[in-house]
């Protein structure tokens, strides 16, 4: 079986768990708290080592190989956040509720920088290749769809986080940081996205794609946490946690059909 | 599936379209015969190396260096 289909095959039992434990609850809150401290820490532990092998199947040190280590350097801060995450919460008992933001946030906000460094790499790689870009008309047409998206972030969550007067700045930070950090990602995500699509259902788009829509889930994800958390809503078993539990392993899948595409072309490199 | 009247035209696309797919192909084909000011139906053997050496440049951001260079040698020593 193609290492791909393996890990279809893992997603969809990631899937399937979390909503077991998350709507039936079976062996009550602290389970559901094991499951969902622990799966975030798996998906991006698969996620790493995916990535992993991904950086070390191309040759040469050049700017596509950089961009995959970009991105793996990102998703290595993700992994080691969700770890002292899971730590904090299940074996130190923190009350994660409360204590915001931890030592787990700031490896999070760290591993934006090398995730957004790695998209842009392979968007302006695009654009220097000399293909097609697609229509502009197109990109004037989403234009006015991303600014209104901004405009929502900004006025239904940015400003009444800068303006509430419980938060200290550091929380404040932190809260804004985060969607901030996923507009930063969405763009170049949607941009990576739309140049898939010009390429249909080819081999060579595909890890573009997934890398994508992972993307893609991840701010959702954010956006929506940002929010709750801020609300207070945000605790264990949110459903929201499929969003990043499923962004992580698309992201895997991006990092292998990119090794299954390298190893189409040399099939002694396996 | 497209078919070119010159021959070296139609190789580059037999070897570009599995990877990159119908449209992309012929417009990887187009972009980069206009770069060297010559039509697709006008490709001649000399042109193959300086054409495979533009085509590495677009592969390259999927591929990486090693293996856009497989392809752009395939292309460059098709005759």
């Amino acid at each position: 079986m193609k290492k791909s289909k393996k890990l279809w095959l893992l997603l969809g039992i990631i899937v399937f768990i979390n909503l077991v434990f998350y709507l039936a609850h079976p062996g009550g809150d602290k389970v559901l708290q094991y499951i969902s401290d622990s799966l975030p820490v798996i998906c991006s532990g698969i996620s790493v080592y995916c990535l992993f092998k991904t950086v070390r199947k191309f040759q040469q040190w050049d700017f596509t190989k950089i961009s995959w280590l970009m991105i793996l350097s990102g998703i290595g801060f993700y992994f080691i956040a969700e770890i002292i995450y899971g730590v904090l919460e299940l074996f130190l008992q923190v009350n994660m509720d409360t204590a915001f933001p931890t030592v787990a946030d700031y490896f999070w906000a760290a591993g934006y920088i090398p995730v957004f460094a790695g998209l842009i790499m392979m968007f302006v790689g695009y654009l220097k290749s000399g293909l097609p870009v697609g229509h502009f008309k197109l990109y004037c047409c989403v234009a006015p769809f991303i600014l209104i998206i901004l405009s929502l972030v900004f006025y239904f969550l940015l400003i009444p986080i800068f303006k509430d007067p419980e938060s200290s700045g550091l929380v404040k930070f932190f809260y804004m940081f985060y969607p901030v950090g996923d507009l930063f990602i969405v763009i170049p995500a949607v941009l990576l996205m739309y140049i898939t699509h010009l390429f249909g259902r080819v081999a060579i788009s595909k890890p573009w794609k997934y890398l994508a829509f992972g993307f893609l889930l991840f701010t959702v994800a954010d956006l929506l946490y940002s929010y709750l958390d801020w609300l207070g809503k945000y605790g264990s078993g949110n459903p929201i946690d499929l969003g990043w539990n499923i962004g992580y392993i698309l992201i895997a899948l991006a990092a292998v059909y990119q090794v299954e595409l390298l190893e189409s072309f040399n099939g002694s490199e396996k | 599936m497209s078919t070119y009247t010159n021959e070296y035209a139609q190789k580059i696309y037999e070897i570009l379209a599995p990877m990159v797919g119908d449209l992309m192909s012929k417009s990887i084909i187009k972009s980069n015969t206009a770069r060297l000011g010559i039509k697709e139906d006008s490709i001649k053997l000399s042109n193959l190396p300086i054409l495979a050496a533009e085509m590495k440049k677009g592969l390259t951001v999927f591929l990486g260096s090693g293996a856009a260079e497989i392809v752009s040698s395939r292309i460059a020593n098709m005759h």
